[in-house]
């Protein structure tokens, strides 16, 4: 089990349930704050062929973060037969259209919203 | 600072030690001195005493003995000139001082058994008095022939009493000896005593001697561990002020540089905010184009957001946009300069086409922040207004113009002649701009009829996100509300409308984001 963390969020790599859990709130600034969250979603892409990433609990995260996730998305949807599911919250404001625009850069992605 | 306060407390607490110390020590040296001066003086008169006593007993004793033998000695030189006698008036005179002899020794024996005696004294005075009775036996019949003038065994009874009285004073002279052994006995008693109040005077003023050595050392001790404390004190003082020096300096440096950055800032906040507010297109503009009632409000939040709003009129109507650069500060309103030169580039190019515009503006964007590495990204919407041709009549059913819009943004709300409204989602009319460079795929255009008195409302989250004091935000009802209730009135009417009603759900809340409206109305 890996987790990376600070005082406002927490991010939790489960390798046995194949799944990331995000919570909390995430603002940090710029690429190389999110560069140990980039590192470890990208070793999974290339370790594994399926992945769940759980948002639900995250409750904010910002342009940086969006991004991050965006350009995730992106090396997952040019893995091929990588099978990602990401699960968010209809009640959470940011997720709504920001999640959404992850499905349409990756297809054959699994959203589902609580 | 807290530290070295400390140090000087403790420091003034061992002084006042010390010289309670050195007080007290010499106080007690000086008890112990007086007990000891006072014991001397006291033992001393009690010697002297008992030495007095001593030789005045010994004297009477002395005294005493000698009038004993001479008592002893004198009645017997009356008996033996008694016997040498015939006068029988000087034998009765001899007899009668016989007789006081005999008084004075009977005196001297009761004034010597009145004198403190040793129990062998009183043992050899009784012992004496039995010899004594017989020599006085004897010596009472040669008196007592001596008057009748027998004379008969005179010389015998003489010789007898003579080696009685011979062996009472040797006796006597005996037991002065005794009594000068005893009395040279407690002379060496006393010089004893003397000796030994010599050893206790000098025994407790050593004790003193020592006991003021000992607070000496013990004070001289403090002292040096204080010269030890005080030495380090200064070092903590010197090192403190090494400390608070560079700590100054330091903070100096700090404030010079936080002066410095929040000139940087506010000069940021002074360049974007010109940044944002020069290259809005002006009133003027708006109002020029034909057909089309347009009014705009841009208030950008304490921070710059980088809204972005656009008014370009073309031959046939207007190129409009809207959006809105996620983030604050100067690099937003940065982005929302380049977003305006690129839309305006391309406008100038005469390509009417708002998908190919976006789809060049996200790829230009893109490549952008890359270099930037800013990571910065907007919602981004255009429309093409263009006026519709018309002939013949006019009726409420011709439509006048098209609006043609790609790109995702907020939702468009258009409110028709009759009231009727409808909100137009954008989210699958775009994707955010500069977010990934390959989202060709995701731009796409939809178009709409205008006619007269229609009004079409854009937006950015600055208004329905807008939040109040209870942090409750304005929301798209209360915006779609109010443009319904005011559709007909003017599209400046309106957007004044809807800012003062956005306005007053704020209140006295911090306006966090930029507030930026524009209201069409087909004329």
């Amino acid at each position: 089990m890996n987790v990376i963390e600070d005082e406002n969020y927490k991010v939790i790599y489960l390798p046995d349930e194949g799944r990331v859990v995000f919570s909390g709130t995430l603002r940090l600034g710029g690429m190389t704050e999110y560069a140990p969250i980039v590192e470890c979603l990208q070793q999974i892409i290339s370790e594994k062929s399926s992945l769940e990433l759980n948002l639900k609990d995250l409750e904010f995260l910002n342009s940086s973060g969006i991004a991050m996730l965006s350009k995730f998305v992106i090396s997952a949807r040019n893995k091929e037969g990588f099978k990602l599911d990401i699960t968010g919250s209809s009640e959470t404001p940011w997720q709504g259209k920001s999640l959404n625009n992850l499905q349409r850069l990756m297809p054959s992605l699994t959203l589902v919203l609580e | 600072m807290l530290k070295k306060n400390t140090a000087l407390v403790k420091n003034n607490r061992i002084v006042k030690q010390q010289i309670v110390l050195v007080i007290s020590g010499f106080i007690l040296t000086f008890f112990i001195l007086g007990f000891a001066a006072n014991k001397v003086l006291i033992n001393q008169e009690e010697n002297y005493k008992k030495l007095d006593y001593l030789v005045n007993q010994s004297n009477a004793k002395s005294n005493a003995m000698t009038k004993l033998s001479d008592s002893i000695r004198d009645r017997m030189l009356i008996i033996f000139d008694m016997l040498n006698t015939d006068d029988i008036f000087e034998i009765d005179d001899m007899n009668m001082q016989f007789s006081t002899k005999a008084t004075d020794f009977l005196k001297a024996r009761e004034e010597l058994m009145s004198l403190d005696l040793t129990q062998s004294q009183v043992d050899e005075l009784v012992d004496q008095r039995k010899i004594l009775k017989l020599a006085q036996i004897a010596l009472g019949k040669i008196v007592s022939n001596a008057l009748n003038d027998t004379g008969v065994n005179g010389i015998e009874l003489i010789k007898e009493a003579r080696e009685i009285n011979a062996g009472v004073l040797e006796r006597l002279n005996k037991m002065r000896r005794v009594q000068t052994e005893l009395s040279r006995k407690n002379l060496s008693s006393a010089r004893a005593s003397y000796d030994k109040t010599r050893s206790q005077m000098v025994t407790l003023g050593a004790t003193g001697v020592i006991f003021s050595l000992l607070i000496v050392y013990f004070v001289i001790r403090q002292i040096r561990s204080q010269g030890g404390m005080l030495s380090k004190l200064m070092q903590q003082l010197e090192q403190a002020n090494i400390t608070l020096e560079s700590k100054v300096e330091k903070r100096t440096k700090q404030l010079i540089h936080t002066r410095e950055e929040n000139m940087r800032m506010g000069a940021e906040l002074d360049i974007g905010r010109k940044i944002q507010r020069v290259i809005l297109p002006t009133n003027e503009e708006i109002t020029r184009i034909d057909g089309l009632d347009i009014s705009a409000f841009m208030e950008p939040a304490d921070e710059i957001g980088g809204d972005y709003y656009e008014v370009l009129k073309h031959e046939n109507g207007a190129l409009l946009g809207i959006g809105d650069v996620t983030g604050h500060g100067l690099e937003s309103g940065m982005m929302m300069l380049m977003t305006q030169s690129i839309i305006r580039a391309q406008s100038n190019l005469q390509s009417k086409n708002v998908v190919s515009m976006l789809k060049v503006a996200n790829k230009t964007i893109h490549d952008n922040v890359t270099r930037m590495n800013c990571e910065k990204n907007l919602t981004l919407m255009l429309l093409d207004y263009q006026k519709l041709k018309t002939e013949g009549e006019l009726s409420d059913n011709t439509p006048l113009a098209e609006l043609t819009f790609s790109g995702q943004h907020e939702s468009l709300i258009v409110v028709r002649n009759n009231g009727d409204m409808e909100e137009i989602d954008t989210d699958d009319l775009g994707f955010p701009v500069g977010l990934v460079y390959d989202a060709d795929d995701f731009f796409h255009q939809k178009k709409i009829k205008l006619f007269r008195g229609d009004a079409v409302v854009l937006y950015t989250d600055g208004i329905t996100e807008a939040a109040n004091t209870s942090d409750k935000l304005y929301g798209i009802d209360n915006l779609r509300k109010i443009v319904c209730e005011n559709h007909r009135k003017t599209s400046e009417a309106i957007k004044d409308l809807v800012i003062e009603n956005v306005k007053k759900h704020i209140g006295s809340q911090k306006v966090y984001d930029d507030l930026t409206l524009i209201v069409m109305k087909q004329e």
